[in-house]
């Protein structure tokens, strides 16, 4: 089931760009930008991180789209 | 679910293509080892061929190593040029990174291509006592050994520029250590990818290669150290991974 996300969105309107973003969750502005193209789910850890960046809970960040079935 | 469907349908399947491989395996092996004694000059013949061929190719073989360093110094500096911009732009960091990438991957290849080309090259040349064949192999090692070495060290400087946070120094010993401590989740799990696939691959060209050698060895003269040599790499990788994992397993979360 696909991890879906609002990083750029979010990112974007906080006006950050993906190294500053990087810098304040401890990950690699490469990890940042596999985040918001879809080719890496992060971890939970990062997930909280990424969350408390823009104050929201991480589902509003992260959510799964497609078969509600595992 | 439906994956779980799919292969809970496929499972008989599974054993008779199983049973058919085994088969066509055997059959294979069966006619190799046929051919091979039905042409056993023939075989020589071609041995000997081959190996003439690879010697004499070898100088040449060993000059494209020159290419392969051109593109990849050309490759860094398209990378280099895109560095500036790509610190406040996300897409020109993103072909910074890939161009950066493909030189690397270039770099790292240098050095197995220098050395496979110096074997071909060096026992024909001392062998023949040919002059000019040694001294272009001793000025091509040189040079292309340096070359590499640049590409690979001006490679990882650009990526710390680009990836300020990473760690190491080409010129240490430990760099490969330094480098992977300072890598974050994503990176470390692409790591364990490519390694992981590089030993699918060996795992499915060894044995191939030592049944290869069997066949051959069943009726051509084939020096026992090769299978030393095979037999031991594959040993050795097939060893390190499982001890590894027994480890990280069985022993290292345990104290």
């Amino acid at each position: 089931m696909p991890l879906e996300n609002r990083l750029k969105e979010l990112r974007a309107a906080k006006s950050l760009n993906q190294q500053e973003l990087g810098a304040l969750v401890g990950a690699s502005r490469q990890t940042i930008s596999l985040i918001e193209r879809g080719d890496y789910n992060p971890s939970i850890t990062l997930a909280l991180r990424i969350a408390k960046v823009f104050d929201k809970p991480v589902e509003e960040i992260f959510f799964l789209t497609g078969e509600e079935e595992p | 679910m439906k994956q779980q469907q799919k292969r809970a349908a496929k499972g008989p399947m599974l054993y008779v293509k199983f049973v058919l491989m085994l088969i066509a395996s055997g059959a294979v092996g069966a006619a190799c080892s046929m051919l091979v004694m039905g042409n056993t000059d023939g075989l020589a013949g071609l041995a000997r061929q081959l190996s003439e061929g690879l010697s004499a190719a070898g100088i040449w073989l060993m000059a494209a190593g020159l290419l392969l360093a051109a593109a990849g110094t050309l490759l860094w500096a398209k990378a280099q040029k895109l560095i500036p911009k790509a610190m406040e732009d996300d897409e020109a960091y993103e072909t910074a990174d890939r161009t950066l990438c493909l030189s690397l991957a270039l770099a790292g290849l240098g050095t197995p291509w220098l050395l496979f080309t110096s074997c071909l090259v060096f026992p024909g040349a001392f062998a023949r006592w040919d002059g000019v064949v040694l001294l272009a192999g001793l000025a091509l090692l040189i040079l292309e050994n340096a070359w590499f070495f640049i590409n690979q060290a001006i490679c990882i400087k650009s990526a710390k520029q680009l990836a300020p946070e990473k760690q190491g120094n080409v010129f240490d010993t430990h760099f490969h250590k330094d480098w992977y401590a300072s890598c974050d989740e994503a990176e470390r799990q692409r790591i364990g990818d490519c390694a992981y696939f590089t030993f699918r691959v060996m795992n499915a060209i060894y044995p191939v290669v030592m049944i290869l050698l069997l066949v051959i060895g069943i009726t051509y003269p084939v020096s026992a150290l090769w299978a030393l040599l095979l037999g031991g790499l594959w040993l050795v990788q097939t060893g390190l991974y499982q001890f590894r994992a027994y480890w990280l397993e069985h022993v290292k979360n345990k104290h």
